[in-house]
């Protein structure tokens, strides 16, 4: 018998989690060590983060599912991966710490013949001083808590609006080199949709703050669309929506602090100001998760194991490059650790060779570089990938050939939908393939035939789709297997 | 925002017109979309799963 351990419980892991259990059956273990009780689709918190959806709507229980499943769940948070063991105990294992009503629990562990990393980022807000909810001044979408509070801010700003008194809302990247662009770009239209729909647009300034070169850039190098017998790059895309909707936008830009009601930051041209604001949401940039590496003697490998900002090593290459040297070849394709064979790691957990866009600095050296996004979609498909090589390898032997999936090769969809009612809402859809530009194969590093944007309520109406189709799938509800990543 | 000041983004964007903002919040029409974006979200996925082998990264540079 088997045994898998898979650290984390968002898109990577709880796919991985779950296809593994339908592909190897029940006579194999499988164990998911993650530190909240609750699964939750995190592309609909931003509806939660304005108040057009209730936190419950994008949650669920974990332990009824895995029960289900066969499944062992552990609520706890790792912290120590022994890839070779201890002498007192010479199995490969990893310790962790237990949280939520069981935080009394000593430390546990678990032993694995297999292991997948999948904790996602570290929502690091420490790297800009003031950033954040936890004791910082600006408000977070990215777990459900974050978006109930910022909700609960964005309210009370929309109430002062409805007493007379002006806004200034600022939305977007909280430091030089956060991901998740789409994101920040999604809930900046989300805002401007409530404003309009509490009949207090007028009261409101928005101000778009991003680390993107450009608009439209979303981490990726911005995109060319066919358009109007055009080929035209993104930022056309979204500044025409940026202006049609009267958001205003600063980017090359780099959070240095925020206080209260006050933000500084700095732009690759070299400004430095301040912007007053009233209510500010702004993402963290995202970092490892801060998992120790100990080997059978006592010595530290995390650096064999993780890269220098925390994100797991894997089969990419990691020689540093100058941007035009980047190419698709440097990504990952299997997701498995260049160390040990028989530890993985899926969705945001492991270490991008590089960005996509080009990084800039500011004249006094700032970093301004926007990092890859790692969608759902591809966490998705990482978590698919790592799951079914561990099944060939438990069911066929440890030289069972990998799966692959490159990530450079995968696609992107970006589904930035304001609004809830079925007809009044509306959204801007991108699709994007390949993730990373392939200039050999496509002149504009993209496949036009599935590069494409378009606005309209046909996208808002495939975000609900999509809202309900993997809250269900991930319930492991009747053929929830049938539902692609 | 009104496109007046020459120095500002704002005044070299592409702005829908009348009728394209129509076609967006045009049902029938976004009916007829729907169908357009999941089959086009179909064909990502699936090329996002098994892309050709012509378009798959070499084997990593040494
Ligand atoms: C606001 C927002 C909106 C988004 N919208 C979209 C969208 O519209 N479309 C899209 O494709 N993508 C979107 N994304 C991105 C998408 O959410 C991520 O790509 C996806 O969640 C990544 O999955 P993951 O499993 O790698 O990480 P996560 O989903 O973050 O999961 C990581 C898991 O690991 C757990 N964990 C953390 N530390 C430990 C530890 N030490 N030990 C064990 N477990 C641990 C966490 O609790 C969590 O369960 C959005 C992201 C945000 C923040």
């Amino acid at each position: 018998m088997a045994k898998t351990v898979i650290l984390g419980a968002g898109i990577a892991g709880h796919t991985a989690a779950t296809l593994l259990r339908k592909k190897v059956g029940h006579s194999h273990e499988i164990v998911v060590i993650s530190p909240e009780p609750e699964w939750n689709w995190i592309p609909s918190n931003i509806w939660v983060g304005v108040g057009s959806m209730e936190r419950r709507e994008v949650v669920f229980p974990l332990a009824p599912v895995y029960a289900r499943q066969g499944i062992e769940f552990r609520q706890g948070r790792a912290t120590v991966i022994r890839p070779e063991g201890t002498e007192e105990l010479p199995r490969p294992h990893v310790e962790y710490t237990a949280s939520g009503a069981a935080t009394e629990a000593p430390p546990g562990r678990e032993t694995y013949d297999y292991l997948i990393n999948a904790t996602g980022p570290k929502l690091n807000f420490g790297a800009t001083p003031g950033l954040g909810p936890h004791g910082g001044h600006s408000w977070s979408v990215c777990t459900a808590d974050h978006a109930v509070e910022a909700a609960r801010a964005f309210r009370a700003s929309i109430d002062r609006m409805k007493r007379g008194e002006n806004q200034t809302l600022v939305i977007g990247m909280g430091h030089g080199t956060c991901t998740c662009e789409g994101a920040a770009f999604e809930y900046v239209f989300n805002v401007e949709h409530e404003l309009r729909r509490h009949k207090v647009r007028e009261r409101a300034r928005i101000i778009f703050l991003t680390n993107e070169n450009e608009l439209g850039d979303f981490g990726m190098g911005g995109l060319h669309l066919k358009r109007g017998g055009y080929v035209t790059p993104s930022r056309l895309f979204a500044e025409s929506l940026f202006v049609e909707r009267g958001v205003e936008w600063i980017n090359r830009a780099h959070v240095q602090q925020v206080s209260a009601g006050r933000l500084a930051y700095e732009t690759v041209e070299g400004l430095e100001r301040e912007i007053a604001f009233d209510f500010a949401m702004l993402l963290p940039p995202f970092r490892g998760v801060g998992l120790a590496a100990v080997n059978r003697a006592g010595t530290d490998i995390a650096a064999q194991l993780f890269a220098p900002n925390g994100f797991m090593r894997v089969d990419a290459d990691y020689t540093e490059r100058p941007f035009e040297e980047w190419s698709p070849r440097d990504w990952p394709a299997t997701y498995q650790n260049p160390t040990y064979a028989n530890v993985f790691a899926a969705g945001i957990a492991f270490a991008p060779p590089h960005a996509v866009s080009r990084p800039l600095r500011s004249p006094k050296g700032t970093l301004v570089a926007p990092a890859v996004p790692r969608t759902g979609m591809t966490a998705g498909i990482m978590g698919r990938t790592v799951a079914f090589s561990i099944a060939d390898r438990i069911r066929h032997g440890g030289e069972s050939p990998l799966h692959r999936a490159p990530f450079a090769t995968m696609g992107a969809a970006c589904v930035a939908s304001a609004g809830k009612g079925l007809l009044s809402g509306t959204a801007a859809t991108i699709t994007l393939y390949p993730l990373v530009p392939d200039y050999e194969h496509y002149e504009f590093g993209r496949d036009l035939a599935y590069t494409t944007g378009e606005i309209g309520l046909a996208g808002h109406w495939l975000k609900h789709l999509l809202h309900h189709m993997f809250i269900y799938k991930a319930k492991c509800l009747p053929f929830w297997s049938l539902i692609p990543e | 925002m009104k496109p007046t000041d020459i120095s500002s983004p704002v005044a070299y964007a592409t702005v829908p017109t009348p009728l394209t903002r129509f076609w967006r919040t045009f049902a029938p029409y976004q009916l007829l979309r729907f169908c357009v974006i999941n089959v086009k979200m179909l064909r990502l996925i699936f090329k996002s799963h098994a892309p050709p082998p012509d378009t798959l990264p070499q084997k990593p540079r040494q």
